[in-house]
This record gives structure tokens, sequence and C-alpha cells, in this order.
């Protein structure tokens, strides 16, 4: 079939109402996890006194590591938004470069948790402890399985940049995995003010 | 059909006037529709609401499934004398009734709603003469234990109380969820473990009553059931005696043994209770793992120890 | 190796369940052989099992609801028959531990597995055509929801061979759902089967969500939108809302079970109370998902076989939506025994009885629809008077039971299962049936046979009657739900004549199936030539039945609200323009069986706690995205010579069965003299050809 320069607006202007039309829907994923996401900070403030007999938050939450974890996110959003301006500047080099920046603070965070998971639990405050506990690494937990499941996007996002270039496509993508990120952000926000202020404030410092 | 017509309504005459209403009872054994034949305030209360609701509602059912009949029928395609507006599809007046009508039925009900919620609220004492009697029961897989807190006995799946006398039933679960129901008393309400709930029945008429878990709970399900007596003062007196009497203690030891599972458990009496046992199965799902150690003493708990959990007050 | 899987778990005691599973393995086999014999693999992999032909997809969804009907029916039965046979010095023929996973699948299979398929089966085949579009917006993603339900179903099947299913109700309230009560694979089957078919639902929620907001064609303003599109547009809001809560909560009590969490546990400070709440917030929401896109099917049977506008349309809108909205504020009344004080409870109550308000509206929409109108008797209209008629007994009980002080009463006692079975019968399996009815001919070229269909209607609604009236009287009797023996000669006199109106459901169930294969073998003297059988008022009957893969050969304008019927009346149907374009539309791919036969192994290795095997299917799915994302030759071209070829067929097939004729009556005698748009039936049908 000849292409007429009429037919290619037509495929232009269906491709915009088709991104629009992903975002939309992008869009509706992310409120379905909004709703995820309530239900569990529902369940810690619903659980968050129920200790059992068991560790207080004051007992097992560290500041420190808190803050590390909450700066590294920070800074994740801040190197995404990067990327996204050197997307629009075209520059495929710059938005590899700031994509991977984002992914190793991403593996800071997660590594921080991971591994303050494991020093709460070798300090006999694991998830099957208490009611409160259950919350706590149910909560913590799934936003960091988000976390980890946006590294993997990211890195597949920096192979096809690489690979194919900026193509409108992957241009459309990257905008919705860094909603995504920007999202897991704010999840985070509420997290650190539900879990750990209301944790330090009540339980005093371990 | 139409050659049909005269000697079936011939027939259903006859098959009406010859059955007098007692065959109507016998047959479809209204006498137990226990709903209706309450044997306490509460019961008979919840049946004047579900009688007035059921009453308002028949001004929605009636005119619905009136105009349903006849619209369907005259408007029928085949009937082509009547008027046919395929594109009128709308009328302020009309649709001014359509919500007004419901709305108007609704804030009747809601009206009642509210009254009734509150006068029927479990946690709500019954006005007597008399002074209520405590009860706690607690709900196991597949019995209910009844404890006397005033009169130190217990009872398995056998409860008595003397008319006219309210009771406060306090409720929990040493298992999973419980409902504790006695139909012709009326008000169900939940058991749960580590967690009370209260419930303020009383009897006008003596008499034994059907009680029963309604909340499926397992295998013995079907068979967790109990028979609630009214009795008159003397004989509820004579119980407890008979009971004091049985020489059976409910010891930590029998308690044990008896919140085991186990099916179609026949009544037991028990003719003495640990002070505050009730309270300290509640607190042992609060902090533990739900079972009685054995160095247990149930009496030292505080009302403090047993805080209370979730929505429950 | 295979974690808690033994051969024990092959091991059945009851001859029932070998019996079935004997039944179901021949059944299997059977279809494969047939399968392998005509060589019909190839052709079921190429045109259904890689599609995402969202018309193909919505009869994949209703076939799997059509086996899940069978099955909840079976079920159902068999909980009829162990009432009716056990009683006074009789203990039936079930045990009691058989007989709970009996009425435990029958909820969630017809829940999950019959009524949600078969409705998100409808709106597959009715969104795109009623909105002129030539797809969902997802169709890939619309693939992968359906395998996915047919994965979770498969689950629930499986479980009648290997271990055994839940025993916990279908709504599995901790702490009896929890491991400590609980210990056997039933529960984590149930879990997982819900989890798989509720993810599947939450993204046939955003698909459809989409697609009503971004596909409409040009014209088509929310207010001119048919009403079955709106009922689901609100329905998928509903979906992407509350299906997480589900996710949730099954995802929590998963933990429980098998990390040895204690978020809903009776022990360590867990709150038994919290899934209570989370399930009746995903729960209340639900019946309203099963309901609201019922009421739209009503809405467009009533006006089609009414031959009229529907009345009240801005009414019925706003009705919908208050209903969605107020759906979420009520679901504490499936628990207004647990203790709440009095104030909670009422808000509860009266919340729930303003729902009332908009379903009696709608109720009164379709009445005085039906007034002044030309109504024809054909099966979906006979459906819709069936449920105007029984469903407004279900909302009287349902007022009733909504009063907190009566629902203490009627609590977990057979009334409340009478109640949510004269709401969901009537409110959800009539109107999907009447969907199917009216939109058969639409998917398959053919209608469905008149007498077979009246046989069902008559069945199913005197079957009802006679099955759930005694419900009513044991509710009031005091019988509670669930019981596997009771001594009460009353209550067995009543539970007999439940089983035979179960057995009249029955007959109905059957003559359903024999209507199939009839209209089937008839399918000839049945064809629908000109797409629009009924005289039809929205745009799916613009088209051709069956309708060609890209749907509408140009996007249509719309400018009434029965955007075809104004076609119609104004001689504007059916034209065709200058040229035609090419059309890109999606390829089929088999990513979505892959993913779903990996989540149907993921859910078993989950139950059997074989984690490495479960390890291995998280990795494989995420691969397969991975892989997929680097695909960009996603989309195919139909030439605009095919468009045409197909275009002037149906153009030939039109000017056969009379329609230009009928639309020149209809512009020279207008639309008060005769029922707009219906063609007469012409005589020359019985003899030409099927169509495509």
């Amino acid at each position: 079939m000849a292409s007429s320069p009429s037919h290619d607006l037509n495929r232009v202007r269906a491709a915009a109402r088709a991104d629009t039309e992903v975002n939309f829907g992008f869009w509706a994923y992310l409120m379905s996890d909004v709703v995820l996401f309530s239900m569990l900070f529902l369940a810690y403030v619903n659980l968050s006194q129920r200790y059992a007999g068991g560790p207080t938050p004051g007992e097992i939450f560290s500041l420190h590591g808190v803050f590390l974890e909450t700066m590294a996110l920070l800074a994740s959003s801040l190197t995404f938004g990067l990327a996204m301006v050197s997307l629009h500047q075209g520059k495929k080099n710059h938005i590899i470069g700031w994509l991977l920046a984002t992914f190793v603070l991403g593996a800071f965070f997660l590594w921080h948790e991971v591994s303050e998971f494991v020093h709460i639990i070798h300090e006999g405050a694991s998830f099957d402890r208490s009611g409160f506990l259950s919350a706590y690494f149910g909560l913590v937990g799934t936003h960091g399985a988000h976390v980890f499941f946006g590294m993997i996007w990211l890195l597949t996002m920096v192979a096809q940049v690489a690979l194919r270039g900026l193509t409108p496509a992957i241009g459309s993508r990257l905008a919705r995995l860094s909603l995504f990120w920007h999202f897991l952000d704010l999840v985070w926000i509420c997290v650190f003010s539900t879990v750990y202020l209301p944790g330090l404030i009540q339980g005093g410092s371990a | 059909m139409r050659t049909l017509r005269v000697p079936l309504i011939v027939l259903l005459a006859l098959a009406l006037s010859g059955c007098s209403s007692q065959w109507f009872v016998d047959t479809f054994h209204l006498n137990e529709l226990v709903t209706f034949f309450t044997a306490g305030p509460i019961a008979a209360y919840q049946r004047n609401v579900m009688l007035f609701t059921f009453t308002v509602m028949l001004f929605v059912l009636v005119p619905v499934v009136g105009f349903t009949l006849w619209f369907a029928w005259h408007y029928r395609a085949g009937n082509n004398k009547n008027t046919y507006t395929p594109n009128w599809h709308h009328s302020n007046l009309l649709e001014a009734f359509l919500w007004g009508g419901p709305v108007a039925i609704i804030l009747i009900l809601a009206m009642l709603t509210i009254v009734s919620t509150y006068d029927l609220d479990p946690y709500k004492p019954i006005e007597s003469e008399n002074d209520p009697i405590r009860v706690e029961a607690i709900a196991m897989d597949w019995k209910w234990l009844f404890i006397y807190p005033d009169y130190g006995v217990a009872a398995v799946n056998e409860m008595a109380m003397p008319v006219d006398t309210p009771l406060q039933i306090d409720l929990t679960s040493a298992s999973v969820m419980n409902g504790f129901m006695i139909p012709r008393l009326g008000s169900q309400i939940m058991a749960m473990s580590g967690m009370r709930t209260r419930l303020h029945l009383m009897a006008t008429e003596k008499g034994e009553f059907f009680g029963k878990n309604y909340q499926y709970s397992g295998d013995g399900f079907a068979n967790q059931r109990f028979t609630a007596e009214s009795l008159s003062q003397a004989d509820f007196d004579a119980w407890i005696d008979k009971a004091r009497g049985s020489g059976r203690p409910l010891d930590l030891n029998a308690y044990r043994s008896l919140v085991e599972p186990s099916r179609n458990v026949d009544p037991i009496l028990y003719s003495s209770v640990p002070d505050g046992l009730f309270g300290y199965v509640m607190h042992r799902f609060q902090v533990g793992d739900g079972e009685i150690p054995p160095d247990a003493v149930p009496s030292d708990l505080t009302a403090d120890d047993i805080a209370q959990h979730g929505h429950a007050h | 190796m295979f974690g808690k899987l033994t051969l024990d778990a092959f091991h059945h005691s009851s001859m029932i369940i070998v019996f079935a599973n004997v039944i179901m393995i021949g059944t299997g086999l059977a279809v494969v052989a047939a399968l392998t014999y005509y060589r019909k693999w190839g052709y079921l992999y190429r045109e259904w099992f890689t599609t995402v032909d969202h018309k193909k997809i919505g009869v994949i969804y209703i076939v799997i609801a059509m086996i899940f009907l069978l099955r909840g029916f079976i079920d159902a039965s068999m909980v009829r028959a162990q009432q009716a046979s056990a009683g006074p010095g009789m203990e039936g023929y079930l045990e009691a531990a058989h007989f709970a996973e009996l009425f435990t699948g029958h909820g969630t299979m017809m829940i999950f597995f019959m009524a949600m398929p078969f409705l998100v089966g409808l709106m597959n085949i009715a969104i795109p055509l009623q909105i002129g579009a030539r797809d969902v917006s997802f169709p890939l993603l619309n693939a992968i929801s359906v395998w996915l339900t047919a994965a979770a179903g498969a689950l629930v099947m499986i479980s009648l061979l290997v271990g055994s299913f839940s025993e916990a109700g279908w709504s599995g309230y901790t702490p009896f759902s929890g491991l400590a009560h609980s210990p056997g694979p039933g529960v984590d089957y149930w879990i997982w089967a819900l989890q798989i078919s509720g993810i599947s639902t939450t993204l046939t929620g955003v698909n459809f969500v989409t697609t009503i907001l971004k596909k409409r064609a040009p014209g088509m303003t929310l207010m001119r939108m048919p009403m079955f599109t709106w009922t689901v547009l609100c329905t998928s809001i509903l979906i992407v809302v509350s299906f997480p809560a589900l996710t949730a909560a099954l995802a929590l009590l998963a933990l429980d079970r098998s990390a040895g969490t204690h978020f809903f546990t009776s022990i360590m400070g867990g709150d038994q109370m919290l899934y209570i709440n989370m399930f009746w917030l995903w729960g209340h929401p639900e019946v309203y998902i099963l309901v609201l896109p019922a009421f739209g099917i009503f809405s467009e049977v009533v006006t089609t076989y009414c031959n009229k506008r529907l009345f009240g349309y801005t009414s019925m809108v706003w009705a919908t939506m208050a209903i969605a909205f107020l759906s979420f504020g009520v679901w504490v009344h499936h628990f207004y025994t647990m203790g709440q004080d009095p104030l909670r409870n009422s808000i509860f109550g009266i919340a729930t009885m303003i729902i009332a308000i908009p379903t009696g509206v709608k109720i009164y929409d379709w009445i005085w629809t039906m007034f002044r109108g030309r109504i024809e008797y054909k099966l979906p209209m006979l459906w819709t008077l069936g449920f105007l008629i029984t469903f407004v007994m279900g909302g009287m009980s349902g007022v009733l039971l909504a009063i907190p002080g009566a629902d203490y009463k009627m609590h977990n006692s057979l009334f409340l299962v009478a109640h949510f079975h004269n709401v969901l019968i009537p409110g959800t399996m009539f109107g999907l049936l009447a969907g199917f009815y009216y939109w058969f001919p639409k998917v398959f070229g053919f209608r469905l046979d008149e007498k077979w269909g009246r046989h069902s209607f008559w069945g199913w609604l005197v079957g009802f009657y006679v099955a759930f009236v005694p419900l009513y009287m044991l509710g009031i009797m005091g019988m509670p739900r669930r019981m596997v023996t009771y001594d009460n000669p009353a209550w067995h006199f009543w539970l007999v004549i439940a089983a035979i109106g179960a057995m009249i459901v029955a007959y109905g169930i059957f003559a359903m199936f024999m209507q199939i294969y009839v209209s089937w073998r008839d399918r000839e003297k049945n064809a629908d030539l000109t797409g629009d059988p009924w005289g039809g008022r929205t745009l799916e009957w613009a088209i051709p039945s069956p309708p060609p893969e890209y749907n509408f050969a140009v996007v249509p304008e719309v400018r009434d609200r029965d955007a075809f019927m104004e076609m119609k009346v104004n001689n504007r149907a059916y034209e065709r323009p200058a040229a035609y374009e090419d059309i890109h539309m999606p390829k089929s791919t088999p990513l979505p069986i892959v993913i779903a036969a990996l989540s149907f192994v993921f859910g078993f290795a989950y139950v059997w706690h074989i984690w490495w095997l479960a390890g291995l299917c998280v990795l494989g799915t995420v691969a397969a995205v991975i892989v997929r994302s680097f695909n960009e030759e996603t989309e195919f071209v139909i030439p605009a010579s095919e468009v045409e070829a197909d275009e002037d067929a149906f153009h030939r097939r039109l000017k056969e069965g009379g329609v230009f004729e009928h639309l020149q009556y209809i512009e020279e005698y207008g639309d008060e003299r005769t029922p707009q748009g219906k063609f007469v039936e012409p005589t020359t049908r019985a003899t030409s050809g099927l169509p495509g």
C-alpha cells in the first residue's frame, strides 16, 4: 500500500493518542497500587500496638539507617528526573548514565533495607514474633519488592535505550517508569511518617 | 388452557375449603417459625422491626410487581391499539416521584434503624425488677462452656436462667470465631478469641430453647448446640445446686482436656470454676499462643492485663 | 524436592470424589482425543490460544463461565441433596468435611469463575463494539487476563484431584482459614485461585476504564454512551479500586499460612477482624461489580425489545454512579454482630439502605421504558421481566437485613442465604443470560433457539422460587447456614422442597445446553444476515455478525445516544466511504498462555511448598515480559482492499435481507407508525447461506 502524507499524519496522530491511552492505563494501575498500599497501611496502623509481649518499635528501629535509606531514595528520584531531562534533550548517553545512577541508589536503598531486616531478625524480632512485626515487615517489604521490580525495569530500559536508541516507544516507557519510581518515593515518605517516625517518637531511640 | 380454567378454579376452591388452618400449620410446620414465636423482649422487638419493615416495603413491592405485569401485558407488541411513543424518554414529574418515593420510604426506615439499633444494642442492659445474672460463655471446638461467676459453677452445652431475669452474657472464644444465638430470645453475637463481646437477653416465659453456634467453625459445627432452660427462680436455684453437687470441678487440667476438639458433646455440669478463668483465656490469646501454661493462676490477672483489643467495647 | 506433595495427596477416601475425578479426567481425555483426531490443535492455537481479539477473548471467558456454571451447580445440588437426605435420624451421604468443601467450592466458583468470567466475557464482546472501537486499549493485557482466569480455574479443578479444596467458606474467615485450624492444602488452593483470578480482574478493570474513557468513536460524549457502557465503566472503576483490597488480604493470609506471620491469626497479636474488614472492603463493592453490568444489560434489552428510548437515561447514569460510590461505605453490614457500637452500626445500616434508592429508581426507569412501548417477548426480554419481579423481593429482604436490629436475628441463617441468592440470581445470573441471548447472534452469526430458551427460562424461574422460598422460611425458623446434619423435622420438610427446586433449575440449565446444541445444528435457519437481528439501537448492530476482526471498516460518527437508531432513522446507516483505509491490528502472541501456564504452576507449587518451582515461575514470568518488551513488531496490516471486499459481501447480504427497503419504509412513514428499525422477517433467509 502506498502511503499518502495524510495517511502518515493519521498514523502519527493515532500513535500520540495511543500514547496518552497507555499513560492513562498506567495511572489506573497506579491507583490500584495505591489501594494495595493503603490496605497494608491499614494493617500496620491496626497492628502497630500489638507487640504480644515482644519488641516495640523503639527497640528495633534505627534512625541512622532509615535516614540513609530515605536520602538514597530521594536522591534516586532526582537522578531519574535528570534522566528525563536528558530524554527531552535527546542525549542518549546521559540518559543511560542517570538511569544507572538511579539504579545504584535504588540498590543501595534495598541493600540497606535488607541488611536491616536481617539485623532485626537476628535480634529475635522476626516477622513471626508478633502482629506488629508482621505488619512492619509486610508493609516495608512490599515497598522494597516494588523497588526491586522497579530496578529490573530500570535495567531493561537501560538495555533498550542502549540497543534501540531513543524511539518514541522507549521515551514513552521511560515516562511511565519515571511515574512509577516517583510513586515509590511517595509511598516511602508515607512509610517513613507512619512507621518509623511514630515508632521512634513513642519508643525513644535505640 | 381455557378449557381447563373452570375445573381448576373449582378444584382450588374445594381444596381450600377442605383444609382447615390447622392443616396448613401442620403441613408447612408454621409453628416452627421461631422468629415470630418469641420468648423474650429482645426477640419480640426484633420481630416487630421485621414486620414493620416488611409492611413498609410492600409499598415498593406491590407497585413494582403490579406495574411490571400490567405494562408487560398491556404494551405487548401484538396489541397494536395502544399508544406507542418510541421517543418519549423523560418526564420531570415522573422522575420526581421515582426519586421521591424511595427517598421517603428510606427516610422512614432510617429512623426505625437508628431507634431500633440503639434499643437493641447487645451491650445495653435490659431493664427489669430483677438483678441481672452474669454468664461468661467460652466457645470451643465444638461446644459451649457457660460459667456462672456469681455462683462459682459452670456447664457445657447447657445453660439455665430464671424467668424474667436479665442475663448479661460475656463471650469469648478459645478457638475460631463463633456466633452465639438462642433464636427464641433474639440477637446473635460473635465470640472471638482474645476479645470480649457482650449480650443481654431475657426470657419472659419458661421453657427449653434451642441455642447454637451460627458461625461455621469446622467439622463439629452442625452439632455445636446447647439447650437454654428458662426456669422458675426455685428451679434455677435447684439447677445451681445440682451443678454444685456434681462433684466435678473445672480445674485447669479439666479445662485443658475440655478445650480439645470434640463433637456431639453431651451436657456436663461443673461444681467449681477457677476465679478469672474467662479473662485468663482471653489474655492467653492476646499475649501468647492461646495455650494455658501448667503454672497458671488465672485470678492473678488484673483488668489491665486483659486489655481490650479491636472493635469490641 | 516436591515440598509437601506426596502420593497421599492423590488418595481420596470418598468414593464421590474418586468418581468426580474419573468424570473430570475422562472428559478431559475425550476432549484432547477429539481435538487430536479432528486435527484441531493448530486451529485452536492460531485462532484461540494466541488471539488478542476481544471478541474471541469474550467467547473464551464465557466458555470458562459455562464450565464453572456446571461445576458450581453440581456442588449446589450436592449441598441440597445432603440437606434433604439428612434430618431427624438421618446422616445424609456426605462427611462434614466434604460438605464444607462443597459449599465453599460452590460460592467460590459461582462468584469468581462463573459470574465474573461471564460478565467480563460480555464486556469484552460488547464494549468495543458499542463504543465504535476496533479493540480494547490493551489487547495483549486482555489476553493475559483471560488466560490467568483460566489458570486460576484450573487450580480449582486440580484441587479435586490433588489434595482437597478449602473448607473455610467462600469468604475464608480468619482465624478458621489460618494454618492452625485449616492445616490442609485446601485454603492455599482457594487463596491462589482467587489471587490469580483477582489479578486478572484488576487488569481487566484497568483495561476497560481506559478503553471506555479513551477509545470512544468521535461524537460519543459520556452522556451519549449506551447504558451498558456506563455500567461497565462504573464496574471497572470499582474493580480498580476494590480488587487490590482482596489481593492484599489474600497475600497476607498466604503469608500467615506459609511464613508464620501474625496478621490475622488469633494469637500473638494478630487481628482476625482485620481480615474480615479487608475482605468486605472488597467484597461489598464486588456485589455491585457483579450487579451493575447486569443492570446495563437490562437497559439495553428493555430499550431494544420495547422499541423505545430508555426512560430516564440521566437518572440511570446518576443512579449507577451513586451505587458505585456508596458501595464502598457499607462493608460493615456484613458483620453487625461483631460488637460495634450502635452508632457505627446505624450509620452503615442507613448507608446500606440508601443504596436501595438509586436501585429503586433504576427499576422504575425500566418499567417506564416499557410504558407505551411495543414489547416483543424475545428471550432476553423474558429474563428481564423475571428479573424485575424477582429482584425486588431480594431487595426487600436486603433492606430488612440492612437494619442492624433485624440482622442481629437473621445473620448467618438461611434467610441470609436466601437473600443473597435472591439478589444475585435474578440480578446477575438473569442479566448475564439475557446478555448471552442478546449478543449471541452478534458473535456467532446465528440466533439461539426460542423454544428451548423458553424452557430454560421457566426452569430457572420456577426452580428459583421453589428452591429459595423454603430457604426464607428456614431462616425464619432459625436454621443456621452450612449445617451438614440437623434433627428438626420442620426443617427437613422445607429442605426437601428446596432440593426439588434445585432439580427444576437443573432442567433449566439442561435446556440451555440443549438450546445451544439445537441452535448450532439449525444455524443456517437461524442465521443473522444483516447483523441487526433485533432492530438494535446501538453501534454493535451496525456491523456484520460475526463482526470482522477490525469490527468497524470505518469508525462511525455518533450523533445520538441510540447511535445506530439515529443512523437508521436519518438514513445514514451502512454508509460507505469514498475509499477504505488500511487497518492496523495487534498480532497474535503466545505470551498470554505462557504467563498463564507459569502462574498456574506457581500457584500449584506454592500450595505444596515446592519453593524452587515457584521461584522458577516468577523468574520465567519476568523474563517473558522482558523479552516481549524488546519485540516491536506487534502489529499487522489489513489492506484496504480486503476491507472493501468484506464490506461488499456485507452489503450483498444486507440487500438479501431486505434491509434497504425497510430503511426506506422508516423514512417514508416515520417512527410513530411502526417499531423503528424493525426489519420484516424476509422469507428468503432460510435458504441463503451463512455469512462470512
